[in-house]
């Protein structure tokens, strides 16, 4: 592996452009499965009041 | 042996599949952005012409920039399957497609105010490129807020999919508005597109990044999917027999 490569003065810019892409690409998946867990529990749910209703 | 990709338009046959098929683009997404991102930082040159090392923004901006214009292509070309053969699965596409796609508009306005301040000293300018892509950006929202504000899920993707038809008019105008015939009227500060005169590692660690982003996409859009096949499925026999409701 070479040298580190050098930021110059612009460390600040490529940080907040790779900062906010790595935070905003690895929340998606994460926020996916959250609502996949809440879609699975709700219809759940319903089966469960559908059960109990017949 | 022969593949069937018609029985794939029924949602209970996706699911399984678009199951199998995520962590392999989240697999191949995450090994390419590795390996690309070091072949960005460390086998290309600091400097870029004029540019200084800043311009490694290029990466993640050009990257996200292709993959807003191509995914709302795709967007269309979905909405479009669906008012024409009328297939629940297309619309289901396509309403996953939108929110990646505004992501990936927000990263590329984000990312392009970051290397437009050392670059050209301004955050933002009325720039053809960044005008258009900032309506870009504005036709995702509008494709999401109308189909939520119908109830009726297919009343709710037939509108969004005609409202998503006549954007598409935006996507050539992207495309084209660094090339303004009369710079005198509509002068840009973006630079035609030059990726021949591009020094050939950068090309590399582009071509691998913009792979990766494809690779998220079609992952992240193939959970999203499955979310939408269940929320509009839940009442179907199939989606109330799953393993993971009766045991999950």
């Amino acid at each position: 592996m070479g040298n580190w490569p050098s930021m110059g003065n612009y460390g600040f810019y490529i940080l907040m452009t790779y900062g906010l892409t790595t935070i905003l690409m690895f929340l998606e998946p994460f926020i996916l499965k959250g609502q996949r867990k809440a879609v699975l529990k709700n219809i759940a749910r319903l089966m469960r009041i559908n059960k109990k209703k017949s | 042996m022969s593949i069937n990709w018609f029985k794939y338009a029924a949602p209970s046959n996706f699911y399984p599949l678009a199951g199998k098929l995520v962590s392999w683009f989240m697999v191949i997404a995450f090994v390419l952005a590795v390996v690309g991102l070091y072949w960005g930082f460390f086998k290309t040159p600091d400097v870029l012409s004029e540019q200084k090392e800043y311009y490694r923004i290029i990466f993640i901006h050009v990257a996200a920039a292709w993959m807003s214009m191509w995914l709302y292509g795709m967007l269309v070309f979905w909405a479009l399957v669906g008012l024409v053969f009328n297939t629940r699965l297309s619309y289901m596409f396509a309403s996953a497609i939108a929110p990646t796609g505004a992501l990936f508009t927000i990263i590329g306005l984000w990312t392009g105010a970051f290397w437009g301040q050392p670059s050209w000293g301004t955050w933002w300018d009325w720039d053809p490129r960044m005008t258009s892509f900032l309506i870009l950006l504005f036709l995702y929202v509008g494709y999401m807020a109308l189909q939520s504000a119908i109830d009726d899920s297919r009343r709710a993707d037939k509108a969004a999919a005609i409202l998503a038809m006549v954007g598409m008019v935006m996507v050539p105008v992207i495309y084209y508005s660094v090339n303004c015939p009369n710079p005198a009227e509509c002068s840009s500060l973006h630079q035609e597109s030059s990726t021949q005169q591009i020094e050939p590692n950068i090309k590399i660690a582009m071509f691998l990044m913009v792979i990766s982003f494809w690779s998220y996409a079609f992952g992240v859009i193939c959970m999203r999917v499955r979310n939408i096949i269940l929320q509009r499925e839940k009442h179907t026999r199939w989606v109330q027999d799953l393993e993971e409701i009766n045991h999950g």
